[in-house]
């Protein structure tokens, strides 16, 4: 009689990736008072006593608490201008009044619209009277404007035309405001008054005309007689120095009889051109002066009395594209989102200004993604990108599909989860002792166990982090989490997820932070919270010799896995597996194995064990490594390229252990 | 063989002077006279070239300053590297407080040593400030330079009554201004003559890109950043230059079209590596 012995054995392949072991103490710096200027020279810091200068005051305290380095907003009264967080000391020591309340409570910080001739700016009152006084014209404070557009539109809105005078006998023009003027206007460029026009004390405005229009009559007054830059076109100005109509080298059609007309009558807006002043930001030309280099400087191609025209403002980026004046755009160091920014690597955002490219760096450790859009104008894709917060922080725990992928609140993505993936729980730190359970209901545990066979003798044996509940199965389904779901068992001490609430998946950054992981930080921290823990269920059939009467191993089987590999009666780890959890944990920040920004291949940050035995990737495993979570859909990692010529080195395989 | 050539050419070209047809391979083989005439009008051309560039076009270069008096003049001289050493410390003379970047010393003007808060403002003013540094730097430079216009008043013969100088500088849209209150008595030929006030006027961009700077420095302690592109389109003749460094340390570089330089570092809303924690 044959009997069968049904051994379970439980196969515990830890795999931990680990960045540094530091522990939390050391990155927590004391801060114990409130300096009112340090050694260094900076004002009202909190720190540590010893950076504080002794001349100053030394308070055991924050500094917000304290009356001196209060924070506050700071007015300037000669200037009129505001400044908040400002300390109550520094703004007094400055000359400042200072104030506890917001600028925006304060009566002389209120902002208002001062319009100076046809120009406008959004400031305070006293920065008005300043700005008007210096300019010698009467202050024109509109505190009915709130906002800075309508403040330019009002500048915009306003008429413009000659002002006529009489100066010592003589008759003087000057091309500006209505207000500006202050004259007696008339009210229609068409009425031209005779007798007005010869009033030697009078001032007359007239709306629409240029100082050159010949019904005025003013002398020594020549149309056209050079060219300047105003308001980013080039503009045709007169023997006295007033504006008239944006220039054309077809002189009869700018100067329109003497009347103003608008920029686009006279020649359509312009992105390079030196005939046409009507230069146009969006189309890439701005008002510049004419080359001054010797060439240029000679006069060729230059037009008598022009000394201005419409210079290109494009630029090309690094793929050769044209790119417009103000467009910006983003450049990465290497593969960007989907959690596969290399370690090491940043976004950055170039801008297009004045025909050369700036290079402006988000910030540092991928705490800014760069980000952009397009505007659509009729010359095609304007495009715009700016360098933003990158709200990783509470991507491990979201537990749910549609919260993680709410771009609204974070940017995360929802990847399909790996065998044994533990993440966020809030017990567990890579280094600690703190017991680790795969998150599976005790009942799919159960229900796995009693498929084995009647015989079977259960052996458990647990991993060096404590398994406390046999899940019986493999955990196909585990789902990483933070705070919310998780739950203690009081009776074990076992910390698992409340699956309840939980999604199929997990939820890691989308653009993965980066970790100073060379100093004391917070990269353990960050990095510990993805573990990865394969329990595998193997049953061992045994048979008994008839002839010697001892028991022969019949079979070995293990349920369906991830993990590991059968060959005969031994099992290999699989590669895949493991790949699979170092995404993730790649995910997570500069963790685990992988490339960094320079294409390097960093076997480091990581640590994958089963029992006493560490393996390590090779670098011929970089399809492997090469695999990217895919975002969304939670089925499948895309990308997935297995290395045939993985091998576990001689020596080892993996056996099962009755 | 090469003697034959050499006569060849020679033939050649006094054949073309003749008007026979002209070997464009030969078009180079003049005789000496020739050579010194095409010299002759090259020299030419380049002196009329020269004369053309400097008196028609007239670079600034070689501006009509010799025009000005002496006190302007001076004073003018020693304004110029003063703007431009302040503008590199953000107006702070000697500052201690820096961020060292590039071996060039960044000025702070606003800083936090702690990770999520607005920088805590270090220069309120800084056109006052660097009004008040400019007038100290610039004092004994003024006091030279009316020694120097006093002396050389009376090298010219006239009996002067030097008086203490007062100045008051200021930084305007349109330049800095310089008036300078020297009650100074000039007596020449039996006559005298008082003169109390001297005004010199320098242009500059300064007070442009300091209140650029100071815009930058209310968008820093408000919102810990500030976009320098959307200034640089208000103000197309500035340069602003933006770089962050590691530790959240932004450092701006404003340049006028005078290639002055202003420089400051601030540290704002600086997010740490991982989840890091309140300090620096």
């Amino acid at each position: 009689m044959i009997k069968k012995l049904g051994i379970i054995a439980v196969l515990a392949f830890m795999f931990i990736f680990i960045i540094g072991n530091v522990s939390a103490e050391s990155v927590l710096s004391t801060s114990s008072v409130c300096c009112e200027k340090t050694i260094s020279g900076a004002f009202c810091l909190n720190g540590a006593e010893s950076t504080c200068d002794k001349t100053g005051k030394i308070v055991p305290t924050s500094c917000e608490s304290t009356s001196f380095c209060k924070l506050g907003t700071c007015y300037d009264s000669k200037e009129g201008l505001c400044l908040e967080n400002v300390p109550q000391r520094v703004c007094q020591t400055n000359g400042g009044t200072w104030s506890d309340k917001k600028a925006n409570e304060l009566a002389q910080c209120k902002l208002g619209c001062c319009i100076l001739a046809d120009q406008a700016s959004f400031v305070t009152m006293t920065r008005c009277k300043s700005l008007s006084t210096f300019y010698g014209i009467k202050i024109d404070f509109r505190t009915s404007i709130t906002s800075e557009t309508a403040c330019v539109a009002a500048a915009n809105s306003q008429d413009e035309g000659a002002c006529v005078s009489f100066e010592a006998g003589v008759k003087t023009c000057k091309f500006t405001t209505r207000q500006q003027c202050g004259g007696t206007t008339t009210t229609s460029s068409e009425i031209l008054n005779a007798s007005a026009l010869d009033d030697l004390s009078g001032k007359y405005f007239y709306k629409g005309l240029l100082c050159s229009a010949e019904e005025l009559g003013v002398p020594n007054c020549a149309r056209q007689a050079s060219t300047q830059c105003y308001e980013g076109k080039t503009y045709w100005f007169d023997s006295l120095g007033n504006r008239e109509n944006v220039y054309s080298n077809q002189g009869n059609l700018s100067w329109n009889k003497g009347r103003v007309t608008n920029p686009d009558t006279i020649c359509a807006k312009t992105g390079d051109s030196k005939t046409c002043g009507n230069c146009d930001y969006l189309a890439g030309s701005r008002c510049a002066p004419w080359d001054s280099s010797l060439l240029s400087g000679l006069g060729i191609g230059k037009p008598k009395n022009v000394d201005n025209y419409c210079k290109t403002t494009k630029c090309a980026d690094r793929d050769g594209n044209v790119r417009l004046n103000g467009e910006s755009w983003c450049v990465y160091d290497g593969e960007v989102g989907n959690a596969a920014d290399p370690a090491g690597s940043r976004h950055y955002r170039e801008i297009c200004v004045d025909g050369g490219v700036q290079v402006e760096a988000c910030d540092d450790f991928r705490n800014q993604i760069c980000i952009h859009s397009g505007i659509q104008t009729s010359a095609g894709e304007y495009s715009v990108a700016a360098c933003r917060v990158n709200r990783w922080q509470d991507c491990v725990s979201v537990t749910n599909k549609d919260d993680c992928e709410n771009t609204d609140q974070r940017d995360c993505i929802w990847a399909e989860a790996v065998d044994g993936i533990s993440l966020g729980n809030p017990k567990y730190a890579v280094g600690t002792t703190q017991p680790f359970t795969n998150p599976v209901s005790s009942a799919s545990a159960s229900s796995g166990a009693s498929t084995t066979a009647q015989d079977s003798v259960t052996a458990l044996t647990s991993t060096t982090n404590a398994v406390t509940s046999l899940t019986g199965d493999v955990i196909k389904t585990t789902v990483g989490s933070g705070v919310g779901p998780w739950e203690e068992n009081e009776l074990t001490n076992a910390w698992r997820v409340n699956r309840s609430s939980v999604d199929n998946g997990v939820c890691v950054p989308m653009v993965s932070p980066g970790l100073d992981f060379w100093q004391s930080g917070s990269s353990s921290q960050v990095c510990g919270q993805a573990t990865a823990t394969c329990t595998v269920e193997v049953t061992k059939t045994y048979k008994k010799n008839l002839l010697t009467g001892s028991q022969e191993l019949d079979s070995v089987s293990a349920r369906d896995n991830e993990c590991l590999t059968q060959k005969g009666i031994k099992f290999e780890v699989k590669p895949e597996w493991a790949a699979k959890a170092n995404a993730v944990c790649s995910a997570m920040g500069d963790c685990g194995a992988g490339f960094n920004f320079n294409e390097a291949f960093v076997n480091d940050g990581y640590e994958w064990k089963y029992k006493n035995r560490s393996y390590y990737f090779l670098e011929s495993d970089l399809g492997v490594l090469n695999q990217r979570l895919n975002p969304g859909t939670g089925e499948a990692i895309l990308d997935y390229v297995i290395n045939s010529k993985y091998q576990l080195k001689q020596g080892e395989t993996v056996y099962v252990k009755a | 063989m090469a003697k034959n050539n050499m006569n060849q050419k020679r033939g050649s070209t006094n054949l073309n002077k003749r008007g026979s047809h002209r070997d464009p391979r030969q078009i180079f083989s003049l005789d000496k006279r020739g050579q010194v005439t095409i010299f002759i009008i090259i020299a030419i051309l380049i002196v009329a070239i020269i004369l053309f560039y400097f008196y028609y076009l007239g670079p600034t270069v070689f501006s009509t300053n010799a025009k000005k008096p002496y006190l302007e003049r001076c004073i003018e001289s020693g304004l110029a590297p003063q703007i431009e050493k302040l503008s590199l410390a953000a107006g702070v003379v000697n500052p201690t407080f820096t961020s060292q970047y590039l071996d060039e010393n960044y000025t702070f003007i606003c800083y936090t040593n702690e990770y999520y808060k607005p920088c805590v403002v270090q220069q309120p003013f800084l056109k006052d400030s660097f009004e008040k540094a400019l007038a100290a730097a610039m004092k004994p430079k003024i006091q030279e330079c009316y020694d120097g216009a006093i002396a050389e008043l009376q090298a010219q013969g006239n009996e002067i009554t030097p008086g203490t100088i007062k100045t008051n500088l200021s930084i305007d849209p349109d330049g800095v201004s310089i008036k300078i209150n020297a009650p100074t008595v000039r007596s020449a030929d039996g006559a005298s003559s008082f003169s109390k006030s001297i005004d010199v006027n320098v242009y500059s961009d300064l007070y442009t890109v300091i209140m650029v700077a100071n815009s930058i420095l209310q968008f820093e302690s408000s919102y810990g950043d500030s976009d320098v592109s959307s200034f640089m389109f208000y103000y197309p003749d500035l340069k602003i230059e933006k770089i962050r460094r590691d530790d959240s340390v932004k450092l701006y570089i404003i340049t006028d079209k005078n290639d002055i330089k202003y420089r400051f570092a601030s540290r704002s809303y600086a997010w740490p590596p991982g989840y890091g924690n309140t300090y620096d």
